[in-house]
């Protein structure tokens, strides 16, 4: 089974004189949960709506499942769950109803499944309650469950954790991984909430300003944040010289502190600054966040 | 498009607006029927026929609502967007939409010309006819069904170039109204004679004068070039469309 489900290439996306996208690339791995990460007007959501053709592509192409013509596209459609912006629903309908008008797009007719899917996704005592009278939590998960009627083998949702409190951004995360680890579906979550999704994804997708900014596991994001250990001394010219001459090749020096970005435990760090009868005021190590090395790329990123 | 076709009719006929505008139009066509009841001297197939014409002018004020939320309303409320996502062509959906449209507006036609003719005939008799009850009456509400679903198609054209619910009702009906005027200041005009044959608004009036074999070819040729002129038109719009 081909492990690439989605590949977007070179696209982009004008409006009249506006680039929201331009030469966008990436692509999604079976198996895998991808946050889709970008600030506010970034372009994630265009993209989203690009990839569920709800809207055309300036240039560039998009392939799902291996398909890439038009009838192909729609054909690899039917083998995605999509939550984009907001779920549609009928609101004079229950939570029931919708997912029965739902599976009857798909051919399907299966009551049982719908059950389950409102349990799973913490609906089961609204089963028959009318949309209307959903909170925004409710109306989400629902959304989810809309997404899921299908057994997608791809599920895209845009920032389907918006207007959930903390308990139901829990229960989503939950939700989603056993929906990856369980039931072996990728997906692909855009955001920009970034905590949030660091507890959740495998792979990021960084986009600002319509463009692709990186595009990284969560593993190798974790190696390239980088850490160092600050100390602070009123003799840095003296411990500069001195991590020098014990092999150290990579430091800054800022007035009194010195960073060590060298993989070396502060233990030693320390160990030699008392050999060499240096003072230390401070001595920490530091790891950066998501969040600060997100920051840093976007002030790498071309407007 | 079996799966799209049966979604989309379901939703249709779920929706307390299609049920409303049924029974209005049922109620007001056989109300108005009353007044000719009432007069003396009128056949059974006279009052049928001005049932008929009352219920071409209900519809012309009560299809801009239906036809506006049936297809401006769906793309607010983002129905057609859940089915282009779902893997449909927007030809598809765009051909469901406008089948379900006309399936609707033939259901209202059917029932209320069938329900016209029992009023009309049950009380004064089979009357006035000069053919057969089954070109009359069968034939004739046939024909001018489909004359009225291609006819009325043009608020389907209207109602997806205005996406929201108040200007789609608007041009509906003013699009109707501007049409059926037309029609009536051309019915007598030789001239105009191949406009009135050949479109469905003039064959709303032709078809119920004209239950010929010739006419009723020409008003199944109106309806279909008018029921494609509608599909083609709307679709050259929504294809490249963005869907919000």
């Amino acid at each position: 089974m081909n492990d690439t489900i989605l590949r977007v290439e070179n696209l982009t996306k004008t409006y009249g004189d506006k680039t929201a996208l331009k030469n966008v690339n990436f692509t999604v791995k079976r198996g895998r949960i991808y946050g889709f990460i970008g600030e506010n007007g970034a372009g994630k959501t265009t993209a989203i709506r690009a990839i569920t053709g709800l809207t055309h592509a300036t240039s560039g192409k998009v392939e799902l499942f291996g398909q890439q013509s038009q009838k192909g596209l729609e054909a690899a459609r039917k083998k995605t769950g999509c939550l984009v912006e907001r779920p549609i629903l009928s609101l004079n309908k229950t939570a029931f109803e919708n997912l029965q008008m739902q599976q009857l797009l798909f051919g399907q007719n299966d009551s049982e499944q719908i059950r389950q899917l409102l349990y799973r996704v913490g609906l089961g005592d609204v089963i028959n309650k009318k949309a209307r009278d959903f909170s925004l939590g409710m109306k989400q998960r629902l959304g989810i469950a809309l997404a899921l009627i299908n057994r997608p083998e791809l599920l895209i949702l845009d920032e389907p954790v918006n207007g959930l409190d903390p308990m139901g951004m829990v229960d989503i995360r939950n939700l989603l991984r056993s929906l990856c680890e369980d039931d072996g579906i990728t997906i692909l979550i855009s955001s920009h909430i970034l905590t949030e999704l660091y507890q959740l994804v495998t792979d990021y997708i960084i986009i600002s300003h319509g463009q692709i900014v990186e595009c990284i596991s969560k593993k190798e994001l974790q190696d390239k944040c980088s850490a160092y250990v600050l100390l602070e001394t009123p003799q840095a010219d003296e411990a500069a010289r001195l991590l020098e001459e014990k092999g150290v090749t990579e430091t800054e020096r800022v007035n009194g502190q010195i960073k060590v970005f060298d993989d070396i435990p502060k233990e030693d760090i320390a160990k030699w600054m008392y050999e060499g009868k240096i003072l230390l005021t401070l001595l920490l190590k530091h790891e950066e966040s998501l969040e600060n090395y997100y920051m840093h790329l976007l002030g790498r990123g071309e407007k | 498009m079996k799966n799209l076709l049966k979604w989309e009719l379901k939703q249709t006929f779920s929706t307390k607006l299609f049920w409303l505008t049924g029974m209005i139009l049922m109620a007001a066509t056989l109300l108005l029927m009353l007044i000719p009841l009432a007069e003396s001297g009128r056949t059974g197939f006279e009052i049928f026929l001005h049932g008929c014409n009352d219920f071409n002018s209900l519809l012309l004020l009560f299809i801009g609502i239906f036809a506006g939320s049936h297809i401006a309303g769906a793309f607010e409320q983002r129905r057609i967007q859940a089915a282009v996502m779902a893997g449909n062509s927007r030809l598809k959906v765009l051909s469901a939409k406008l089948i379900s449209f006309s399936l609707s507006i033939a259901l209202f036609s059917i029932a209320t010309l069938s329900a016209s003719a029992i009023l009309a005939f049950s009380t004064k008799g089979l009357s006035g006819m000069e053919g057969s009850f089954f070109r009359e009456i069968i034939i004739r509400i046939a024909a001018y069904t489909l004359v009225e679903v291609s006819f009325v198609s043009v608020c389907f054209l209207l109602s997806t170039q205005f996406k929201s619910l108040g200007s789609a009702i608007t041009a509906n009906f003013v699009g109707l109204l501007l049409l059926n005027t037309l029609a009536q200041m051309l019915m007598d005009k030789e001239w105009a004679s191949i406009f009135m044959t050949l479109t469905p608004v003039g064959q709303t009036f032709l078809v119920l004068i004209d239950a010929s074999t010739k006419n009723i070819l020409f008003s199944l040729l109106a309806s279909a070039m008018g029921l494609v002129f509608v599909l083609t038109f709307s679709y050259m719009r929504f294809r490249k469309e963005e869907l919000k």
